[in-house]
């Protein structure tokens, strides 16, 4: 099976760019430039968001540039779905 | 009597930064974009920002719309489907060319209102006219379904395309357009929306394409820069004599009422169902400027 | 005027392209498999490419800075790349220029001052990596040695190099490179690599992963010819010295002489001193020679396989390797005709 990868988002400020990976476990890494403000918050967010969708085998990576957590939200349920459509092809 | 819009500010809807300012301008009305100010790859991430924007993002003392992709791609349905449960105040429909394609949008959110347990009427459509044929059938598009319809719209660059016109300042390449718009939305009872101003540095043309724009009989136009938004807005606001007008309306149905009669004059003449609707939508327009100019 | 952001496929726009980046001082990247450009009109105002899981040639024009053209270049790229399946990104800058990837979010895995640095974006499959190697030498001593090994195939000059760490050093580690651009694929250098230390108690063999940089990783593009072998070495040794050797517990790195291989020396010259630098000993071994006098050298091995005299092979390698030959003699000689 080939791998794949799944993004949304952008390096826009205000914005969030997601990288998705199909996995075995679920791993979350946030890389943003208020890490030590707001890492926790937008790791409970993407937490959050996985939980809601039942989502447990994705790697992640959340590259933050200032995003509210609507955006950031609302980026990696865009990715999750181009994951679902990917996965299904 | 719709409601009347002056100030429809376009937000391109995959630029969360864009979308941050909207609070902080000064329209009665924001719409998010689907479609034009979006590439084809983005359309996927556009949907699902506009959205979650729509669901939990603040945007007090102003009307919330969406500008989905036209019937003729691939993404209008989806759309409408993420949105729609949403409660935008309307969508806007590009390049409407008939009735019937208003009629399938309208029919798919009724739809979808019903699936939600949404009040069905509680989004309205409105239909922007960007072609030749779309301006030909102006009226049918207007009354189609004219009680879901928010607005009557011109979108001026794909039409002028569409007719081989030469775009200038002065605008007369879409004169006729303009006029027969106007016509159709009035003659249907709908408030007429004008086009954009493209050129986002001339203030000088943008003042004189709006005093044209209202005279020909628009309640308001496209916004695409925050730039344009307060001379845009000043343009359109009525004048004392249009308000007074509407004051002395209202006065009058007062009168009648309390007198126990059933028609209503002013001046020794009969004032008409759609006056009186014109003079309630002025002055509740006039309110809400008054309340935003506060909030400043 | 408006401007747009285009994936790039006419020649005219490849030029463009060109131009930009010899206006910036830039070399012009190789074979790329996608790049993108802003154009203002017919200027292109801003570029960048990939080829593989590496970006390149990521430039804007002098009077455009500092307006995020960079940012909407590295989107494109990173969203372009997710088609092909890649969630990991590599980058080669010079050193001054890492501040502005940082920003977008790549982060640095060694610098090789004062050439260029070497930096990733995405999920990381470095940290994987280093994880990995920990995991592997977690139950076993510290002050280990490495010897990074193409072996094509695995000789007994290599057996030589082997033995003498083993004998020496608490550990053995032989990473052993995973490039497949050999005449003997690494599933094979691999093996060989195995049988032929399989009785040595203290020798793990590993696979390198992208981190041992060779010339076919490091972007040749990317340094003038002359500098090319000592860029690339410089590059491969910080990355050795920062993310293996501390994750192997590695304090020691032999190094095998190459006299037919001014490469080799360049190499070398260039480990040595940058490992040194970080508190790691490097030992450069002299190669076994045969009884004639020779050095013992895997490209030996090979001329005598394209030639057919296996029976020259048998003293030159170990006895698993020998019968491998044998075996796929007539695999290795054809695929050698097709490439």
């Amino acid at each position: 099976m080939q791998v794949k990868a799944f993004v949304s988002g952008t390096l826009e400020s205000g914005d969030v760019i997601i990288t998705l990976k199909t996995s075995d476990h679920v791993s979350v890494t946030i890389q943003s430039a208020v890490q030590s403000l707001y890492g926790d918050l937008i790791r409970k967010t993407v937490d959050d968001t996985l939980a809601e969708n039942k989502v447990r085998n994705v790697e992640v990576f959340v590259n933050d540039n200032g995003a509210r957590d609507f955006v950031i939200r609302a980026r990696l349920l865009a990715a999750l779905e181009k994951k679902r459509r990917g996965d299904s092809e | 009597m719709s409601k009347i819009r002056r100030i429809l500010m376009f937000i391109p809807g995959n630029s969360p930064a864009m979308i941050n300012n909207a609070p902080i301008i000064d329209a009665d009305t924001i719409v998010f974009d689907l479609e034009d100010s979006v590439a084809l790859e983005d359309k996927a991430d556009a949907r699902f920002l506009v959205k979650e924007t729509l669901l939990h993002f603040e945007v007090p003392g102003k009307d919330v719309a969406v500008r989905i992709n036209g019937i003729s791609t691939d993404f209008w349905m989806e759309d409408l489907r993420a949105i729609v449960p949403c409660r935008p105040a309307f969508i806007q429909l590009p390049k409407t060319e008939r009735g019937e394609d208003l009629l399938k949008v309208i029919d798919l959110i009724e739809k979808i209102e019903k699936k939600e347990g949404i009040p069905v009427g509680t989004v309205q459509v409105c239909p922007i006219i960007e072609t030749a044929l779309g301006i030909e059938n102006a009226f049918q598009i207007a009354m189609t379904k004219t009680e879901r319809l928010a607005a009557l719209a011109l979108g001026a660059e794909d039409l002028i395309a569409d007719i081989s016109g030469i775009r200038s300042n002065e605008s007369l390449e879409i004169m006729y357009a303009r006029q027969r718009l106007v016509n159709a939305a009035r003659a249907a009872g709908i408030s007429p929306s004008d086009t954009a101003f493209i050129n986002v540095d001339d203030d000088e043309w943008l003042v004189k394409d709006c005093k044209l724009s209202r005279s020909l009989g628009f309640d308001g136009r496209a916004i695409i820069s925050p730039r344009q938004v307060k001379l845009a807005r000043s343009m359109y606001l009525p004048s004392k004599k249009e308000i007074d007008y509407a004051k002395a309306v209202i006065d009058a149905i007062h009168d009648a009422k309390r007198r126990g009669r059933g028609a209503i004059t002013l001046n020794g003449k009969m004032v008409d169902e759609p006056i009186v609707k014109r003079a309630r939508a002025v002055l509740q327009s006039i309110e809400e400027s008054e309340r935003m100019v506060q909030d400043e | 005027m408006e401007e747009y952001l285009k994936s790039l496929k006419t020649q005219n726009e490849f030029h463009c392209m060109e131009e930009l980046l010899k206006r910036q001082n830039l070399s012009v990247p190789e074979n790329t498999d996608t790049s993108f450009g802003i154009f203002k009109g017919d200027n292109m105002i801003a570029c960048g490419s990939r080829r593989g899981d590496i970006l390149q040639g990521i430039a804007v024009s002098d009077d455009r800075r500092n307006e995020n053209l960079s940012a909407k270049i590295v989107t494109a790229l990173i969203r372009d790349s997710a088609d092909y399946g890649l969630s990991t990104l590599y980058l080669f800058t010079k050193p001054e220029n890492q501040l502005i990837f940082n920003e977008l979010g790549f982060h640095t895995i060694t610098e090789a001052n004062p050439y260029a640095a070497f930096m990733e974006y995405g999920i990381s499959e470095s940290k994987k990596f280093s994880e990995k190697l920990r995991e592997i030498s977690a139950n076993k001593p510290s002050d280990a040695t490495a010897i990074v090994m193409n072996a094509n195939p695995f000789t007994y000059g290599h057996r030589y190099l082997v033995e003498q760490a083993s004998n020496n050093c608490s550990w053995v580690y032989l990473l052993a490179v995973e490039e497949d651009a050999s005449f003997f694929p690494f599933s094979a250098r691999y093996e060989l690599m195995l049988k032929g230390t399989q009785d040595l108690r203290n020798v793990s063999v590993i696979p390198s992963g992208r981190y041992v940089v060779s010339k076919l990783t490091f972007p040749s593009y990317f340094t003038p010819d002359s500098l090319l072998t000592r860029v690339q070495a410089a590059i491969d040794a910080e990355v050795f010295a920062d993310l293996i050797a501390p994750s192997l517990k590695v304090s020691t790195r032999y190094l095998g002489t190459e006299p037919y291989s001014q490469t080799t020396a360049i190499y070398n010259e260039e480990v040595t001193s940058r490992l040194s630098r970080k508190g790691i000993t490097v030992k450069v071994l002299e190669r076994k020679k045969t009884d004639d006098g020779n050095y013992i050298s895997a490209s030996a091995v090979r001329a005598n396989i394209e030639s057919g005299n296996l029976h020259r092979i048998k003293e030159m390698v170990p006895e698993s390797t020998y019968q491998y030959i044998l075996l796929n003699n007539k695999n290795i000689k054809k695929e050698r005709t097709c490439k």
